[in-house]
């Protein structure tokens, strides 16, 4: 009785799409995400933007609609004389990328991990191979990352690698929680009985039923990795010279905080805005997924 | 009880020794590896590390061990403070804002803090830094004490050691040093124990235990006090441990941003110089700590709220 | 003597697409020392107008009446929170799961002590010493517990049902109400358990003169405890009237059907009857009808019941319907 006054059936995506745009903050979010995107991953192909020339005759020069700037350097230049604007889309391009790769390796292989240990009858060894990752589950992912780019040389896959590992068990943890729950519900017990395998079972009962978790997971681990990425960069162990990345170009430019330059903000505000738009877009898929449960907001 | 208590320790023990073969396999791969001593050089490696025997410290000539009790404690008063204030004003204020849920005031709040947050710990830092100690002069810029002052070394934590000394201008001075850091390390875990703390306490407002002190007459406070505050808590301490976790990578970076000399530096420098001994100390002492800790609130968790006593919110 | 009077009581409820009425214009009101009956199937909105009553509900819900008169005062003009300190000392609620209405992490004893309005405090300085103590220990003899000293340490999560509820009687005593609001206290428990929860409400009825509200999903044994029952469908009153006049000779094609779900334990044969139970649910509250809420699922209905809404009819009591039995 419900539906008799509509005179067409929506899919998926339109009614998704139909509750997502009911908060207007998770619209804007979406908007910047992807406004950011674009300039970061499309710009660059259709424009020359070169981060690496270094010309010491243009140190430190304003933006361009301050007293002394030039147009040719949009944003200015940094300390060495390079392009301020290319370095930062080039860096965000780094950091957002190795963010994203790190993620969604973690992801694949924590999920795979979550999944085998929820179906696994056997219940020393799925609470050994859980209890395993405990360890990096505790340990804070700047911990993990020193272990890693000790043993490997500081550069920016090896941090990509070593995010992931720290990324690995949340995956895990929430994946194994959502089988769980899943698992004991009557209808797998019915297909169980009709005789599915438990590939079949995996493929088309649980995955679909916990797509919902995996997703809004995915999204808070990204805004995690691209914080991580960038607190390495910080450190000096990540991104190495000359190469542009926005957590390293916030401590090069640290110096120039004393003398009011723009240049150390901006880095900053980048990854903050990046990390807030990815964190609002997150939150509003979580709230059109679990829409049908107790709605608490 | 005790067999979950038991239960736990066999797991700390078993984590423990994975630990130790992590560690193990580090060493080797960043001093030499001779195949056949492999056993007896990992039960020796164990055993002096258990023992505190540490090794020295390449950058220094010091023993690892006096680098240790230097550094450890400053980072470990950095966090204690931290998590104190951020559990206290985050709890407070998210038990009040889940009891009004439906303002339109607190929502937007909510929003502009899950932005505010979004930045990262040590850009915030240094915009704390320019605004509050070089434009406005109110805080120092950096450093745990001022350079003036003669703190001698006790237990290593400024704080302790400074209240030893019984000179108010040591204390006042570290104090000055201690204000910026804390509240900027504050933020992130004050906000997500807000998040927390009103989601909870918005779930357990609707319950029937509630409605029915309700309708006996109690005030709001009352009712936080009394009955919402604690029944949050079962739900909380699982994720205190992932706040205690991003509370301590958080502290390494305003340990750089505020030259705060503590882990952060120590790690970062033994990183730079591929100080080995100082790597894996630091490494096995901080994951033995984090390790504990997570037992142990598994552990209070039990004993103080035990199945039966407990409300278990789907958060 | 009316202890209660609501006229014109309507509840709607707050969602995303608007306001959804769910009860309008209800006319609702309780005389001393009577048990009024709110009988209706789930969902219909019975535990709404039972917490509208004592102000305890979410705010979630739009409450909105002309008129409420608590034992001859007028408390209409009142905000909520005048309101609930008003109704706090003078209306105790019991509801439906008993351990669940008690705070998991307090002893029973502390609940109870929390729970003593400071009003019975009493006069005389010698009685003052450990006075709650004793109240205590009086009340939970009053409700019929030999052992208190056991139930008093225990935490609720101990306690069984039938116990909690009994210990929620017992807190309700204590503030020596004038109104008790029962919002189906016993549905979870067996017939024997329910025997002496009932019996514990009628005696609080009989004794101390309070009035009550009993909500209830079925009129099986409960039916003998009521003076009147209003019979709820689809956040309306369908049916009020005397018990004895309802269960012999029900104008309602509702009640007539709610009657015929009774079981029959003693008859030998089957119960042939021209009303056979309806399939489906009352309405979804976002798309009213058009008509009378039972529409096709009545048995008696006809063409005339789908188009207007029918009228209400006063006699001993009233009831609406178009086309009403046994008149």
């Amino acid at each position: 009785m419900k539906y008799q006054n509509y005179d067409k059936v929506l899919s998926d995506r339109q009614i998704f799409w139909h509750f997502y745009k009911k908060s207007t903050a998770d619209v804007i979010g979406l908007i910047v995400l992807f406004l950011i995107l674009t300039v970061i991953f499309v710009i660059p192909y259709f424009v020359n933007m070169d981060p690496y020339t270094q010309d010491i005759t243009k140190r430190l020069l304003p933006p361009s609609w301050v007293d002394g700037g030039e147009l040719r350097h949009f944003l200015g230049t940094d300390e060495f004389g390079r392009d301020f604007l290319s370095r930062l889309l080039h860096g965000g391009a780094n950091t957002i990328s190795y963010a994203f790769l790190a993620t969604i390796s973690a992801a694949v292989a924590g999920i795979a991990l979550g999944i085998m240990t929820g179906i696994d009858r056997h219940h020393v060894r799925s609470s050994l191979v859980r209890h395993s990752f405990d360890i990096i589950f505790a340990a804070p992912s700047i911990l993990i990352v020193f272990v890693v780019v000790s043993i490997l040389s500081p550069t920016l896959p090896h941090t990509a690698l070593a995010i992931a590992i720290s990324l690995l068990p949340r995956f895990i943890h929430t994946t194994y929680n959502a089988v769980k729950h899943e698992i004991v519900k009557d209808y797998i017990k019915a297909n169980n009985l009709d005789g599915s395998s438990y590939l079949r079972l995996t493929m088309e009962c649980i995955v679909p039923n916990i797509l919902s978790v995996i997703t809004i997971n995915f999204w808070e681990a990204f805004a995690v990795a691209v914080l991580d990425i960038s607190a390495i960069g910080y450190l000096g162990l990540g991104a190495q010279a000359p190469e542009p990345e926005w957590g390293s170009m916030l401590i090069s430019g640290m110096d120039l905080i004393y003398i009011g330059n723009s240049k150390a903000i901006i880095p900053g505000i980048a990854i903050g805005i990046t990390i807030a738009a990815i964190s609002q877009v997150g939150h509003g898929i979580g709230r059109v997924l679990t829409m049908g449960e107790k709605k608490w907001l | 009880m005790l067999k979950f208590i038991a239960r736990r320790i066999l797991i700390l023990l078993f984590v423990f020794f994975v630990l130790t073969i992590i560690l193990f396999w580090m060493h080797i791969r960043l001093t030499e590896f001779d195949a056949e001593r492999l056993v007896r050089d990992y039960l020796y490696f164990t055993g002096s590390i258990v023992r505190g025997n540490f090794g020295i410290s390449t950058g220094s000539k010091l023993p690892v061990i006096y680098e240790l009790k230097m550094y450890l404690p400053s980072t470990l008063e950095l966090i204690f403070f931290s998590f104190v204030l951020s559990f206290a004003v985050g709890t407070v204020t998210g038990i009040a804002a889940g009891l009004n849920h439906h303002s339109v005031f607190l929502k937007g709040v909510t929003a502009v803090l899950r932005l505010t947050t979004s930045f990262p710990v040590f850009w915030l830092g240094q915009m704390m830094i320019t605004i509050f100690a070089v434009e406005l002069k109110l805080v120092p810029t950096s450093g745990n004490i001022s350079l003036f002052c003669e703190v001698p070394l006790v237990t290593g934590s400024i704080f302790i050691d400074s209240l030893l000394t019984m000179d108010p201008e040591n204390i006042k001075s570290m104090l000055n040093h201690l204000v910026l850091p804390v509240i900027v390390l504050s933020f992130m875990p004050a906000t997500q124990f807000y998040l927390l703390a009103r989601r909870a306490s918005f779930t357990i407002s609707e319950m029937d235990f509630i409605r029915m002190a309700i309708s006996r007459g109690q005030s709001q406070f009352f009712l936080a006090r009394k009955h919402i505050f604690l029944n949050i808590i079962p739900s909380i301490l699982p994720k205190i441990k992932i706040i205690l976790c991003n509370l301590f990578s958080a502290t390494i970076l305003v340990e750089v941003v505020f030259e705060w000399p503590g882990t952060g530096i120590w790690i970062s420098t033994a990183v730079e110089h591929s100080d080995n001994a100082v790597l894996e100390t630091a490494i096995f002492v901080l994951a033995i700590i984090f390790l504990l800790t997570n037992t142990l609130i598994d552990i209070m968790g039990e004993v103080f709220f035990p199945e039966k006593r407990r409300i278990n919110l789907n958060i | 003597m009316a202890l209660i009077e609501i006229k014109n009581l309507s509840i709607s409820l707050k969602t995303p697409n608007g306001l959804v009425p769910i009860c309008k214009n209800l006319d609702f009101s309780v005389n001393e020392g009577e048990i009024v009956g709110l009988i209706g199937t789930s969902g219909a909105g019975k535990t709404l107008i039972c917490k509208a009553i004592a102000g305890i509900h979410s705010r979630d819900l739009e409450i909105s009446f002309d008129r409420y008169r608590f034992d001859n005062i007028d408390i209409t003009g009142k905000d909520l929170p005048q309101r609930r300190k008003f109704l706090s000392e003078r209306v105790a609620i019991m509801l439906q799961n008993g351990t669940r209405s008690l705070d998991p992490l307090m002893t029973i004893r502390e609940q109870m002590t929390e729970n003593l309005p400071n009003s019975a405090r009493p006069r005389k300085l010698w009685k003052r010493f450990f006075w709650k103590k004793r109240e205590i220990d009086i009340l939970l003899h009053k409700v019929g517990f030999k052992d208190t000293k056991a139930i008093l340490n225990a935490y609720p999560g101990e306690l069984s049902d039938v116990q909690c509820q009994k210990v929620n009687i017992a807190m309700a005593l204590g503030r020596k109400p004038r109104l008790l609001i029962a919002d189906d206290p016993v549905s979870t428990m067996t017939a024997l358990s329910q025997l002496q929860i009932l019996r514990l409400i009628d005696s609080l009825n009989q004794n101390n003169h309070v009035s009550v509200i009993y909500v209830s999903n079925d009129l099986g044994q409960i039916a003998r405890l009521m003076d009147r029952i209003n019979m709820i469908y689809y956040g309306e009153i369908v049916e009020q009237g005397p018990t004895e006049q309802i269960l012999k000779n029900p104008h309602h094609p509702f009640t007539k059907i709610m009657l015929d779900a009774i079981p029959d334990m003693g008859a030998g044969s089957r119960r042939k009857s021209f009303f056979k139970a309806p399939g489906g649910d009352h309405p979804d509250f976002q798309h009213p009808p058009v008509g009378c809420p039972l529409g096709s699922r009545c048995p008696c209905a006809d063409r005339e019941c789908n188009i207007k809404p029918p009228q209400t009819r006063v006699k001993n009591g009233f009831y609406c319907c178009h086309f009403p039995l046994n008149t």
